[in-house]
């Protein structure tokens, strides 16, 4: 064997060794080839002095350092960068930084008046891209004048750092100004107006802006007016910041594809997408669309917790039609701001200046150019992107179905907008039922999402436990803990075997270990005699019924024995390995978490107009209105159909149906009403029951059942 | 998530992705972010500008965003694959970042290392004085030469490396992906160890 494999195979002995916790002196380890100890030590030590890099570490990150070190930090970085001395001008404070730039306001000395410095990070190490991004930054500013866009007055050099000053406003940004309030429809329209007539002298200049944001609107003091130019009681809107400005003159370098440009929440799709050469004018006119809607909201058409998220919607994701959210807007200046956020850019407005127009238009009280599509249009719309709620639609020659991400107000406007528009009541009330079958599909969607994610846990122990015969204990333990603990829905994983199917340090006839949560933090047993009484785990129905199957299988829901009369439901998976059975991966999951999903989704989808309740096969409510209602115990029989001759005629479509609807009574109060249900697929026949108050549409019996 | 699940979570979501599932682009990531983030800080950590702080987040959002769109092209056919494809990604944006703040002459050459606690450096050891730029780099540099070079490893060594420290895999999960002995993965591991810290010829970053 090679002197450096069997130096190898001596470093792996060493460390093994030293896992193990029996150390051996190296000179043990080479006492049959002592030729090799000057190699081996001088490897080992190697190895040493990486491993104390490649430890993981506390993250020293922004959000664990102690406040005290963070003001110690914050103490020290002041004092490494003290304030630049630009000839001819006194700087005052920081403004603020960016990726590329500080920002200080500065007083130039010769005309003894306030101006806004900005100078490039990095001084002479600041990459070349960012020198000429510097430099395009004020190209592109220096060579328009207009109004509404903050002004350059100077260029320069000093300690190799290059600077630009320009007009320093007083009035802060809008991001700041308008904070999460809405404004009122008609001053949001001026503001968005003067941009758009900016924008588009920036567009005949051949620059295109490309990071359009509220945060890069900056503002006069709100008393200074121009008629033209400004918002009275807001002050002069100026655009700033051309930083990631684009020529259009000038074919993009390699560099600026790699990386999404600009701010993801105002970012067109194009820019979404990274695709550089489809960035046009018409990418800021989508940001316009989304400053206009955020003005009338008070938020931007898209948030998520993660840019990826929110960069996801830009380019996927419909933005809730505004009037949803305010009714009070105008149906013009909604079709204008919906028409900026069309996907396609080709459908957006030509040019910022017909924007402009537009907007002028619906200022003036005038017809505009762009056309609504409608509620029944966005509705289609809506459809078309979710295949699986169009199955369900089943009313011929009007393709109208599905719920906006709103509550069953909506529905009820719609069904007032159908008869104001001149449809029968018939018509409106036929499209309302198909409403709510949708609605029931969607929500047993969300939840079978939901399901499907909860059951990778145990399948993925599955498949590991049964490519793998021998385990230690404490390991498997170990495992076990760190799932339950690091997801908050599971209550708790049982991994029990056969027997002799679970070879540890010993080879076992029974070995059920449980691992869940109590009070007190993670509890780790044995299911076995005498704490766990008969009958054996082996006869439980959490165990049996895989067994007996072969599949996965979701227990009726009940209250469990293992886990002090906890109301939850079990989720269990046969260990398969060559052909025979060796046990069962089961997790509990807590009956709370998935009421308070629940209750979340009716509040989305129903608001307080409707109650819907989920229901097992086995006929037992996950969720009831009824406080007293009592769950089965674990082994208790579990047939819990309810008998009343009402639901009895409800229950009997839901066996044999994947959706639909019954007349029968609300569970409250006994007043006529119509359920809904759709089944949640993944969970073998739980349902998703939804009840209307609303007395049964005329002629419902006559349609169709899907 | 445990990294033993994990696995088996991207491997469900690469199927998805398969079929034309956008979600799972960004389940994927997910599976990613929290070490890439750790990775980031690690570099940076040395030094006392709470905006480098905040600049590390845009960083880390940036690598993100450019694995999210190289999946739209690449679909690794399973969990290995994706996480070769994740590692590689976390180098490229750590010696990106290196270049982007200190440009391709002297990195971090006018930047001091500075302790926190005591401002002292090592040409102000009384720590008292106004810190000055002129100590010489180590850290940022340390940490390029390190990524360059794991990318230099041969490949069952590089993959070993991705895995196990790139990706946080025990060494048990990384043989079952791999479909090796555990003691295979521990030869490979010391193996690319000794090759890594040869070829930066001692020079380690600091901890």
């Amino acid at each position: 064997m090679p002197e450096s494999d069997r130096l190898l195979d001596l470093v792996v002995l060493w460390e093994e060794l030293h896992e193990a916790g029996t150390p051996v002196p190296i000179e043990e380890l080479c006492q049959d080839c002592p030729e090799l100890l000057p190699a081996l030590r001088k490897r080992l030590k190697a190895l040493g002095a990486l491993d104390a890099v490649l430890a993981n570490e506390t993250n020293p990150g922004s959000a664990t350092i102690a406040k005290e070190q963070k003001s110690e930090i914050e103490k020290l970085s002041r004092q490494v960068e003290p304030q630049p001395v630009i000839p001819g001008y006194e700087i005052i404070r920081e403004l603020g930084r960016g990726g590329m730039g500080v920002v200080y306001e500065a007083r130039q000395i010769r005309l003894n008046r306030l101006v806004a410095v900005k100078v490039l990070l990095g001084g002479s190490y600041a990459t070349v891209t960012s020198q000429e991004r510097f430099k395009a930054e004020v190209d592109a500013i220096g060579r328009m004048q207009h109004p509404n866009l903050i002004q350059v007055f100077d260029v320069g050099e000093y300690d190799g750092r290059v600077y630009y000053s320009m007009e320093y406003l007083a009035g802060g940004n809008l991001e700041d100004r308008i904070g999460n309030a809405p404004l009122p429809p008609r001053k949001a329209a001026e503001i968005v107006k003067i941009l758009a007539d900016a924008i588009e002298a920036v567009h005949e200049h051949g620059v295109i802006h490309r990071d359009l944001k509220p945060a890069n609107i900056l503002l006069t003091a709100a008393d200074a007016t121009n008629e033209k130019t400004g918002v009275k009681g807001f002050g002069i809107p100026k655009i700033s910041d051309f930083g990631l400005a684009k020529r259009t003159d000038i074919p993009s370098g390699p560099t600026l594809t790699e990386h999404i440009l600009g701010t993801p929440t105002y970012m067109a799709p194009e820019q979404a997408a990274g695709h550089s050469r489809q960035v046009g004018p018409a990418t800021d006119i989508y940001s316009l669309g989304a400053i206009l809607y955020r003005l009338l909201i008070g938020r931007p058409p898209f948030v998520g917790e993660t840019v990826i998220e929110i960069v996801r919607q830009v380019a996927d994701a419909d933005p809730v039609p505004p009037r949803f959210l305010q009714p009070t807007i105008p149906i013009d200046l909604e079709t204008i701001c919906l028409k900026c956020l069309n996907k396609q850019p080709s459908q957006r407005y030509t040019s910022a200046a017909a924007l402009a127009d537009d907007l002028s238009r619906f200022l003036a009280d005038e017809p505009i150019v762009a056309l609504p599509i409608g509620w029944l249009g966005q509705l289609i719309k809506w459809i078309r992107r979710r295949p699986a709620v169009a199955s369900l639609i089943t009313v011929s020659g009007l393709a109208v179905v599905g719920l906006l991400a709103s509550s069953w107000l909506f529905n009820q406007r719609l069904a007032k907008e159908l008869k104001n528009t001149g449809d029968a009541r018939e018509m409106a009330e036929v499209t309302g039922h198909h409403l709510k079958l949708a609605l029931a599909g969607e929500i047993a969607a969300t939840l079978d999402a939901d399901f499907k994610q909860l059951e990778i846990v145990p399948q993925s122990m599955v498949t590991l436990l049964a490519l793998r015969k021998n385990w230690d204990e404490k390991e498997l333990e170990a495992w076990t803990r760190s799932l339950v603990k690091k997801d908050a829905r599971i209550f708790g994983i049982s991994l029990a075997f056969e027997p002799q199917q679970f070879v540890g340090k010993n080879v076992y006839d029974d070995y059920c270990l449980y691992v869940h949560e109590e009070a007190s933090g993670l509890i780790a047993k044995q299911l076995l005699p005498p704490e766990y009484p008969s009958p054996s785990y082996r006869e439980r129905h959490w165990y049996t019924a895989p067994e007996a199957t072969g599949k996965r299988t979701w227990s009726e829901p009940y209250r469990g024995q293992r886990a002090n009369e906890t109301p939850m439901l079990t989720y269990s998976c046969p260990i398969v390995s060559d052909g025979t059975f060796r046990g069962v991966v089961a997790t509990d999951l807590s009956i709370k978490y998935f009421r308070e999903l629940h209750t979340r989704l009716e509040k989305k989808y129903l608001g307080s107009d409707c109650s819907s309740f989920v229901i097992s096969s086995g006929g037992t409510f996950m969720y009831h209105p009824n406080p007293q209602y009592e769950f089965p115990s674990e082994n208790s029989s579990i047939d819990q159909i309810p008998t009343d001759s009402d639901f009895q005629a409800i229950w009997q479509k839901m066996q044999r149906q994947e959706t639909g609807y019954a007349l029968g009574t609300d569970f409250d109060v006994g007043r006529p009403a119509t359920f809904y249900f759709a089944r949640i697929p993944s969970t073998d026949g739980h349902f998703v029951l939804v009840q209307f108050e609303s007395t049964p549409p005329i002629g419902l019996d006559s349609l169709k059942n899907p | 998530m445990t990294k033993v699940n994990q696995s088996a979570e991207i491997e469900g979501w690469i199927g998805r992705l398969k079929n034309g599932d956008l979600k799972a682009r960004e389940q994927l990531i997910n599976c990613t972010c929290d070490r890439l983030t750790s990775l980031t800080r690690k570099m940076l950590k040395e030094y006392g500008r709470v905006k480098r702080w905040e600049q590390t987040d845009d960083v880390t959002q940036n690598s993100l965003m450019r694995l999210y769109r190289t999946l739209a092209d690449v679909h690794p056919a399973n969990a290995v694959e994706f996480y070769r494809l994740a590692a590689m990604n976390i180098r490229r944006e750590l010696l990106d970042l290196a270049k982007h703040y200190f440009g391709p002459n002297g990195l971090g050459a006018n930047y001091a290392s500075v302790d926190l606690a005591s401002g002292k450096t090592a040409n102000n050891p009384d720590g008292n004085a106004p810190l000055a730029i002129e100590d010489g780099p180590d850290q940022l540099e340390a940490w390029t030469a390190f990524h360059e070079q794991v990318e230099k490893l041969p490949d069952e060594e590089k993959e070993i490396f991705d895995l196990l420290w790139y990706q946080e895999l025990s060494q048990a999960n990384a043989a079952e992906l791999l479909n090796v002995s555990t003691r295979t993965v521990k030869r490979r591991w010391a193996s690319a160890r000794l090759l890594l810290h040869e070829a930066l010829g001692g020079l380690l970053p600091e901890i």
